[in-house]
């Protein structure tokens, strides 16, 4: 690693921890979120490619953030490599459910039923392989014929544990896992090696771990957002139960991934408990309290969530508010930026806010006009971190260099 | 008007009480047109409360389910009615995007409204509006999508029914997440509905319905 590189690296680093610790660093920090439409525009690396090839995906990365040369490197890992063989059905992609030149696009089902919850408290990891797996990735279909995990006990059992492998669809199963092992184990071997490229030449990375707001786990991955809501009112016991029973295991997660990258940051995207998919009470009851205790036990680890919050959320700032001061950085989508300093001033960092909708129509004038804006109202003493509102997916490259530009010319406190 | 306790059992939010209502209301001999209306009156309660910021998206959705609930034992009867929707409304994620949620979320509330629904899906194909307009003669179109790339594919599914000779015969009504008004504009759309029940609003004003 080159001196030169070293520095800046130390450099960013602490520019970004200061932020969320509420100092004020040199200079206001600002990164460039996920690639967007660079690569494919500039280095004719398709969107296909970022997630399905893992070394031009990365490549893609590594020069994309030589581009913009923004404190921080955030990555969408080529996760579409592993998927794929699996048939995973929640997920589309350029390519693969959608034309050439897409971003990637969630696809919301029920895939736990409500009578289901009891089996998913009970043992959540035997659901997860058994029910989850087996419905959500296509080729793991004959997962569901195992005899629950938890009973694969002694030498009795053994015959009994693994039969339905032998079955056509736990033989398609194994296939398919034997292919996306393979090619899982090859992309987090290149993400490691990424990270290294990339503190080598100065970056550092966003953040590696990442944690599952309890509710919304229940709500993306198993019961669907209709399902979720309905879940409210119809047994809202259990639906409070299965999000304190996910708790402890999201905490383990996070913490597991952070000790093995080295990097306290800690990604949390919350989208489940916003304005208008909820009032504020049924969010203080179901969303908020697992959420909170998610951010506490972290900081209580050492570590910092980045916390996106997207959809509207001025409703909730105060709630949002109750956390350790200078542990959590809050990335805004659409909120009143100068009431959310207001709100969480001396609490949390906050961060994010330029409309990827501006980065999208508007020109450099308008976004360094945003910039200037936020700059002047909201980074004032710390605390701050400059970036877009979301995913840049079909963002205009020049919009991105002028938000990262003239954060660093204009920046400086 | 007075409101039935039927429809403030909807409006309410009691689910229990809403299904035996029906039941009680199905054995005494009650037609189902008129107790689908009382159901309807219950919705309009939950759209008023909507409006006012008094439910929120949960309540629309969790009221969509206990209309459809407890109405379900009136299908069979409605069938042969000659008069059960006030008009016909072809819906559909445009070309290119595959989120359902918000589109899924029109449907039921149109439903619950007395408007029928054809639900073209996901990723819907710009024909696939003409054909079905033609088809069903319908004079309402809705199109969804959340994902601003896909402006185009919206103009592009407008300027088909244009084509195609159906555009004075249909109202068409956007929404979705990064719809404005300005994407109504320019995609060449009447009305732009930030909410579904913006939707039924413009639907019932298009169709004449108080």
């Amino acid at each position: 690693m080159s001196e030169e590189s070293l520095k800046l690296l130390a450099e960013r680093e602490k520019r970004i921890n200061d932020a969320i610790a509420l100092r004020k660093p040199d200079r206001v920090p600002v990164w460039h979120g996920v690639p967007g439409p660079y690569p494919s525009e500039r280095l004719g690396i398709t969107r296909e490619e970022q997630m399905m090839d893992v070394e031009r995906s990365l490549e893609a990365n590594f020069q994309t953030a030589l581009y913009y040369q923004s404190d921080m490197v955030e990555l969408m890992p080529p996760i579409g490599a592993t998927l794929d063989p699996l048939g995973y059905r929640n997920l589309k992609w350029a390519g693969h459910g959608l034309p050439a030149n897409s971003g990637w696009q969630f696809v919301d089902e029920e895939v736990m039923k409500p009578e289901e919850y009891d089996e998913l408290i009970y043992d959540p990891s035997d659901f997860m392989v058994r029910k989850y797996w087996s419905r959500a990735y296509g080729k793991l279909a004959g997962l569901a014929g195992l005899m629950p995990l938890r009973e694969g006990q002694g030498y009795f059992a053994a015959p009994f544990a693994f039969a339905a492998l032998g079955t056509p669809a736990g033989q398609e199963a194994l296939d398919a896992l034997r292919v996306a092992g393979a090619v899982g184990l090859k992309t987090v071997t290149a993400l490691a090696g990424h990270g290294r490229r990339l503190a080598e030449a100065g970056f550092p990375s966003s953040w590696a771990a990442m944690a599952q707001p309890p509710f919304d786990f229940v709500g993306d991955f198993l019961r669907g957002r209709k399902g979720v809501m309905l879940d409210m009112y119809r047994c809202p016991e259990k639906l409070e139960v299965a999000a304190e029973k996910m708790l402890p295991m999201a905490i383990e997660m996070a913490v597991r991934g952070s000790k093995m990258s080295h990097n306290p940051r800690v990604f949390v995207a919350i989208h489940g408990g916003v304005e208008g998919f909820m009032s504020l009470d049924q969010y203080k009851r179901f969303y908020w309290p697992t959420l909170q205790r998610l951010l506490v036990a972290l900081a209580e680890e050492g570590l910092s969530p980045f916390v996106l919050v997207e959809g509207r959320s001025n409703s909730r700032l105060e709630t949002m508010a109750d956390i350790p001061a200078g542990k959590v950085c809050y990335w805004f989508d659409h909120v009143d930026m100068r009431r959310a300093k207001e709100v969480l001033g001396g609490k949390a960092c906050i961060a994010g806010n330029v409309p990827v909708s501006l980065l999208t129509v508007g020109t450099p004038d308008d976004v360094r006009a945003y910039c200037k804006d936020l700059i002047d109202n909201v980074a004032v003493d710390g605390g701050f971190i400059m970036g877009p509102s979301g995913q840049t997916e079909d963002v205009k490259i020049e919009n991105v260099k002028a938000m990262v530009d003239f954060t660093k010319e204009y920046g400086a406190y | 008007m007075t409101t039935s306790p039927l429809a403030q059992a909807v409006g309410d939010l009691e689910e229990e009480t809403a299904v035996t209502l029906v039941q009680d209301k199905l054995a005494k001999g009650e037609a189902a047109l008129s107790i689908l209306e009382e159901l309807q009156a219950g919705m309009n309660i939950v759209g008023e409360r909507f409006e006012e910021g008094e439910y929120f998206l949960s309540e629309l959705i969790y009221a969509a389910d206990i209309f459809k609930k407890a109405g379900a034992p009136l299908q069979e009867e409605l069938k042969s009615a000659t008069q059960s929707s006030y008009g016909t409304l072809v819906l559909g994620t445009v070309k290119n995007d595959i989120h359902d949620f918000g589109k899924d979320i029109v449907a039921t509330v149109m439903g619950s409204n007395g408007i029928k629904v054809i639900d073209l899906g996901v990723n819907v194909e710009h024909q696939a509006f003409v054909d079905a307009v033609k088809e069903s003669g319908a004079t309402l179109v809705g199109m969804s999508c959340l994902l601003t790339t896909v402006f185009d594919d919206m103009k592009d599914a407008v300027q088909t029914l244009k084509d195609a000779g159906l555009r004075d015969q249909v109202t068409v009504l956007i929404g979705g997440g990064p719809v404005d008004q300005a994407t109504a504009d320019y995609v060449g759309a009447d009305y732009y509905c930030k909410t579904a029940q913006d939707g039924v609003i413009a639907a019932k004003k298009v169709l004449g319905v108080n």
